[in-house]
């Protein structure tokens, strides 16, 4: 048996806020601002109505989804089933970007992304011994760094962090 | 068209193809990044780069549909029902060949047909009042009904989430800040760019972190004259390819359907119609191949057709070049053909070339294509990830819009494995403001919501636009669930 978590309802986390979001600040809008809402002139007009639908649609959705959690037998062959090894793998990932966005401004462009690019080359090769792992993610990460500088910087004339 | 534009075609076909070619990277998600880089470009040579990889990403899908069974973009779909059981016969070469051949015709029908109808469908969109506007935003919405693959309720949540994200930052009627909650970095919007390439870009990375293995081509290889035209194939499938290509443009020309309905609607025509097929359907027949083939690609002359000219997008694809295409301050809607006219003989001769060079690509480069389709995940996954930061950095030049790219590639990865489609996402944030304007424009102009109403109604091209906007809704729904069973049908078989 697979262990992991099924992450059919993840999405809501995320819809759920953002709708109170839209209500909360459209009630500010009204009540502190003084706006008014059902006017044909009122710049709030289509927000609300965009509120609503969103309300609805995720009633809906959630509710669906409600029954289908309960009936499903086996939750792992789900395609919302997520591994927890890969889950892992995907917040480690998520944690790196995180790290590299916070040092690129520091170590500038090529060497930080040298660094992302041979630590997640490395992770991700899970087929062979350390050593040549580490010297291929190495040595891929600076050939590849170094000519998307190149093709990106010097001939597409593209800034680069 | 200068040789610069042309070289800047050449480049993006090139680049189309193959990354239209590796099954992940999506013809989406290869515009999405392409876009990114033109930011600082002139207008003519952005879009001919753009434009190139259009037709290039198009082509590309079939390669890997023939040789994986997994096609490179969802265009190519079909192609694998019979591409695939040829290859397995061992008529690989067979099989591209006439794919390739079948999508260059099919670029050259759409195009000519596009030439046709381009000037006729802009004269006639200039009659378009703020209803006419409204209404015509609002069917590029009906391409929801596609993108949600089965589940329409959570579609419409992903594009009025996507309506919401559209909405962040300035009012475009009153200049009016809204959702921004007091942090600076929302004040100018949600750049959709950024947000675009974190929904197909980062999201996909994210999904090969999860997938164990790469794919396994061993045994399979092209020759460059196994890829030639051959005439004897040609001459089988040449009445397919007659009917294919005006069908494929015709879908692409309808807004809310572009090359991925075209190819499905155009293999089950095919199965209709062909009486002799030189094999039967799903075991290798060559009108199998051709059909979606032509139509896939004359869908693109179709679908920029309307785009240019009624500014409505056919399918993901064409969202992102109308994107691009405001980005570049080109204002494609239904006054294009009055302003910007040259624009629009300059993208069809764009169509040309790269439909010409995807084909010869497509001759070429197929052996070294097949080669970048095994390349391993951890070469693959830095590479995509890469790529997202330096497009989404590109935009402005700050680190906020590479933040947004991530958090959008997070909220991507989530919705999809929650069953919510990330296409309609875009498509609201990219049409969102527009369909926003014009709605409050025809509501001021009527003068209240009653009289509003009355007028979608009452005149008659407001009419009719809501009756085709209501048909081709159920329409799509209908020929999307039909293809969603056809494809499960063929992964179970």
């Amino acid at each position: 048996m697979r262990r992991g978590i099924n992450i059919l309802l993840a999405p809501y986390f995320i819809l759920v806020p953002v709708m109170i979001a839209m209500f909360y600040s459209l009630f500010e809008f009204v009540f502190k601002d003084k706006l008014e809402l059902f006017s044909i002139t009122s710049p709030l007009v289509f927000c609300f109505l965009v509120a609503i639908c969103l309300l609805v649609f995720i009633v809906l959705s959630l509710i669906s989804d409600f029954k289908a959690l309960k009936q499903k037998d086996s939750p792992e062959d789900s395609p919302s089933f997520v591994d927890n090894e890969d889950l892992l793998r995907i917040i480690l990932f998520v944690a790196g970007l995180i790290v590299y966005v916070l040092i690129l401004p520091v170590l500038h462009y090529q060497l930080s992304t040298i660094i992302l690019v041979a630590v997640a080359a490395f992770l991700l090769n899970d087929t062979e011994k350390i050593m040549p792992r580490l010297l291929k993610a190495l040595g891929s990460a600076i050939i590849f760094v170094l000519a998307v500088y190149q093709i990106f910087y010097r001939i597409f004339a593209v800034i680069l962090p | 068209m200068t040789l610069t534009l042309v070289l800047y075609t050449i480049v993006g076909a090139a680049i189309g193809l193959l990354m239209g070619s590796l099954p992940g990277i999506t013809v989406t998600m290869t515009a999405v990044l392409v876009v990114s880089l033109t930011y600082g470009w002139p207008m003519a040579e952005a879009l001919a780069f753009i434009v190139g990889a259009f037709c290039g990403g198009v082509t590309g899908g079939c390669i890997s549909a023939i040789a994986l069974n997994i096609p490179g973009t969802s265009a190519a779909v079909a192609t694998a029902f019979d591409g695939f059981p040829l290859k397995e016969r061992g008529e690989a070469d067979n099989a591209l060949s006439l794919g390739l051949a079948s999508s260059f015709l099919g670029g050259l029908i759409g195009l000519a047909i596009m030439l046709v109808l381009g000037p006729v469908i802009g004269t006639f969109a200039l009659r378009f009042g703020s209803h006419e506007y409204f209404l015509i935003t609002l069917w590029g919405l009906t391409l929801v009904a596609v993108l949600s693959r089965g589940n329409i309720v959570k579609g419409l949540c992903s594009a009025f989430f996507g309506l919401f994200v559209g909405m962040i930052g300035m009012d475009p009627i009153m200049g009016m800040l809204r959702f921004t909650y007091g942090t600076g970095i929302l004040k100018g919007g949600i750049d959709f760019v950024a947000a675009m390439i974190g929904l197909f870009g980062m999201k996909e990375v994210f999904k090969q972190l999860s997938k164990k293995s790469s794919f396994n081509i061993s045994g399979t290889s092209y020759s460059i004259k196994g890829l030639l035209p051959k005439p004897h194939l040609l001459k089988r499938v040449w009445h397919t390819i007659l009917w294919g290509g005006p069908l494929g443009t015709l879908i692409g020309l309808l807004p809310g359907t572009g090359g991925d309905v075209g190819c499905i609607v155009a293999y089950g025509v095919a199965k209709q119609v062909t009486k002799n097929p030189s094999r039967p359907f799903g075991e290798g027949a060559y009108e199998g191949v051709a059909a979606p083939e032509v139509a896939n690609n004359a869908a693109i002359g179709g679908a920029l057709t309307t785009m240019m000219t009624l500014g409505v997008p056919g399918d993901s694809v064409t969202a992102v070049i109308l994107g691009s295409f405001y980005l570049h301050g080109l204002l494609p809607g239904p006054t294009f053909m009055l302003t910007e006219k040259h624009y629009f003989y300059l993208i069809a001769a764009i169509v040309l070339v790269g439909t010409i060079m995807a084909y010869i690509f497509g001759i070429l480069g197929s052996n070294l294509i097949l080669k970048a389709i095994n390349l391993p995940k951890w070469f693959l996954v830095p590479f995509i990830t890469t790529l997202c930061i330096v497009g989404s950095y590109a935009i402005k030049n700050n680190m906020y819009d590479v933040i947004i790219m991530i958090v959008f590639g997070i909220i991507g990865y989530l919705f999809e494995k929650g069953g919510f489609p990330v296409g309609p996402v875009v498509l609201a944030i990219i049409l969102g403001p527009m369909i926003e304007r014009n709605l409050r424009q025809a509501l001021i102009a009527s003068g209240g919501v009653v009289p509003f109403l009355t007028a979608l109604v009452t005149k008659p091209i407001s009419l009719i636009l809501l009756i085709l906007i209501i048909l081709s809704f159920v329409l799509q729904s209908k020929v999307m669930r039909a293809a969603e069973n056809k494809v499960k049908d063929a992964k179970a078989g």
